[in-house]
C-alpha cells in the first residue's frame, strides 16, 4: 500500500456527502470528516449516502455545530493540546445545547462528541441538589413529598 | 429534553459521578434511582475496608484522578470491636464485628446485620479450633451466600443464604486423610465461596479443594508453590482502569 502522497501531484477531488437538517437546511461535509460517525460510515459503506441524508431529529443549528465538530477532528496536524483547548470552547454552553449535542452524537454514533458532552453534563451534575437536576432535565415525576422524604432520609449523609 | 435521553446515554453520564453526587441522583426520580440501583450498574469505585472503627473507606479512584473531597470517607458503622473483613463481592464487603455479621454495601450505605449460624457455638467450647469464614456469589441462583465453617473431629459447616435469610448445616465428608490434616490447626484455610457456588479450602502446602455442597463432590488440586503463600480475594473483571497493555514486566 502506497501511504506517501506527493504534494506536488494536484489535490483529488475531495469526495462530500449532503446531510439535511429536520428543519431542511443542508450541510455539505467531506467523507472523511463523515467517517467520525458510525450512523454516517455505514450509509457511505452502503452507498446510501450519494444523495442528501435527512437527519430528522437534528435541527440546523445544531447540525452546523456538528459538522463544524467532525470537521475539526478530521484535521491533520492538530496537536493535542490544542485540540484539548478547541474541545472545551466547543462545549462551553448552555446545558440545553449539550443535551442536543448528546442526542445528536448518539445518534450519529460520534463517541468523541458524545463522551465530551456527556463529561460536561456530568460535571455540572455534580453538587446539585435532587431538585436543581430536575429542573436541569426538565424531569417532572418527582417522587412524592413523602417517597422523597424517605428516599432523603435513608440517603442523609449525602446531603451533608 | 435531558429526560429524552436514552437509558445507556443517562447510564454513561452517571457513572461519572462520584459517590456523593450519585446517592443525590437516587432522589431525582424513580427512574434515576432504578438506573442507579440496577445491580448492572457499575461499580466503578471499589472500596476497601478500613481497619478501624468508625469504618474507613479509600476511594482509590478518587486518589488516582481526584475527586470530590477526601478520599477517605468514614462511615457511621460503629462497632466495639475492630471489624474484620471476611471477604468482598461485587460491591458488598462481608464484615465480623462483635457478634454478628455485618454486609455492607460502602457505595450504597446499606447494610444487614446477620445473626452467627449456630457453629458459633463450638467455636465457644473448642477455642482451639479454626473457624473461617468467606462471602461469595451463587450465580446459578442469583444468591449471595456466606460460608461459615470450623475444624473440629469433623467439618461443621453452615451456609447462609441472603436471598432466603436463613443459615443451612451441610455435611463435609471428606476422606480420612483429609481429616487428619483437618484436625491440625492451621493448616486448612477456607478461601472463597465461588461464583459456582463451591467452596474452596487449602488443605496444605501442596493442595487446595474444590467442595461443592449441593452434591457433596470434592476435587483436588495441587498447589504450585514452595513455602508460605498468602492469598487475596479479588474480583474478576476484563476491565482494567490505570493499566496498560503489554506484557507484564515488575
Amino acid at each position: 500500500m502506497s501511504s506517501s502522497s506527493s504534494s506536488s501531484l494536484p489535490p483529488c477531488p475531495k469526495k462530500m456527502i449532503t446531510l439535511k437538517s429536520s428543519d431542511g437546511e443542508t450541510f455539505q461535509i467531506e467523507e472523511t470528516a463523515a467517517l467520525q460517525s458510525k450512523t454516517l460510515e455505514n450509509m457511505i459503506d452502503e452507498n446510501c449516502a450519494s444523495t442528501p441524508i435527512p437527519l430528522r431529529s437534528i435541527n440546523g443549528k445544531i447540525l452546523a455545530k456538528v459538522v463544524e465538530f467532525c470537521n475539526k477532528h478530521a484535521e491533520v496536524g492538530v496537536d493535542a493540546e490544542s485540540l484539548h483547548a478547541w474541545d472545551a470552547e466547543f462545549v462551553n454552553v448552555e446545558y440545553t445545547t449539550l443535551f442536543d449535542y448528546i442526542l445528536a452524537a448518539n445518534f450519529l454514533e460520534i463517541p468523541t462528541l458524545l463522551d465530551l458532552a456527556s463529561g460536561v453534563v456530568g460535571d455540572m451534575i455534580k453538587g446539585k441538589t435532587p431538585d436543581e437536576i430536575r429542573k436541569m432535565f426538565n424531569i417532572n415525576d418527582a417522587f412524592s413529598p413523602e417517597e422523597e422524604e424517605e428516599v432523603r432520609r435513608a440517603n442523609q449523609w449525602a446531603f451533608e | 429534553m435531558g429526560e429524552s435521553f436514552p437509558e445507556d446515554v443517562l447510564r454513561d453520564i452517571l457513572s461519572r459521578l462520584p459517590t456523593k453526587s450519585l446517592v443525590r441522583c437516587k432522589c431525582v426520580n424513580k427512574r434515576w434511582r432504578s438506573l442507579i440501583s440496577d445491580p448492572d450498574f457499575l461499580h466503578r469505585r471499589i472500596i476497601v475496608g478500613g481497619r478501624h472503627s468508625p469504618l474507613e473507606t479509600v476511594d482509590y479512584e478518587a486518589l488516582a484522578g481526584g475527586g470530590e473531597g477526601g478520599v477517605v470517607v468514614p462511615h457511621t458503622i460503629q462497632s466495639l470491636w475492630d471489624p474484620r473483613s471476611v471477604g468482598s463481592c461485587d460491591g458488598l464487603v462481608c464484615l465480623i464485628c462483635l457478634c454478628d455479621f455485618l454486609i455492607y454495601n460502602p457505595t450504597a450505605r446499606e447494610h444487614r446485620k446477620l445473626p452467627f449460624s449456630d457453629i458459633h457455638r463450638y467455636y465457644d467450647i473448642y477455642r482451639e479450633y479454626e473457624l473461617f469464614c468467606g462471602l461469595g456469589c451463587d450465580s446459578p441462583s442469583d444468591d449471595y451466600k456466606i460460608v461459615e465453617g470450623i475444624l473440629c473431629e469433623n467439618w461443621e459447616v453452615a451456609i447462609f443464604s441472603l436471598k432466603s435469610s436463613s443459615w443451612r448445616r451441610i455435611q463435609v465428608q471428606l476422606e480420612e486423610r483429609h481429616l487428619k490434616v483437618a484436625g491440625i490447626k492451621g493448616i486448612v484455610v477456607p478461601l472463597v465461596y465461588t461464583r459456582g457456588g463451591k467452596i474452596v479450602f487449602r488443605m496444605n502446602e501442596k493442595q487446595m479443594i474444590l467442595f461443592n455442597p449441593e452434591d457433596n463432590i470434592w476435587k483436588e488440586y495441587p498447589i504450585w508453590s514452595k513455602g508460605f503463600i498468602r492469598y487475596a480475594v479479588y474480583l474478576e473483571t476484563l476491565v482494567s482502569p490505570y493499566l496498560g497493555g503489554g506484557p507484564l514486566r515488575i
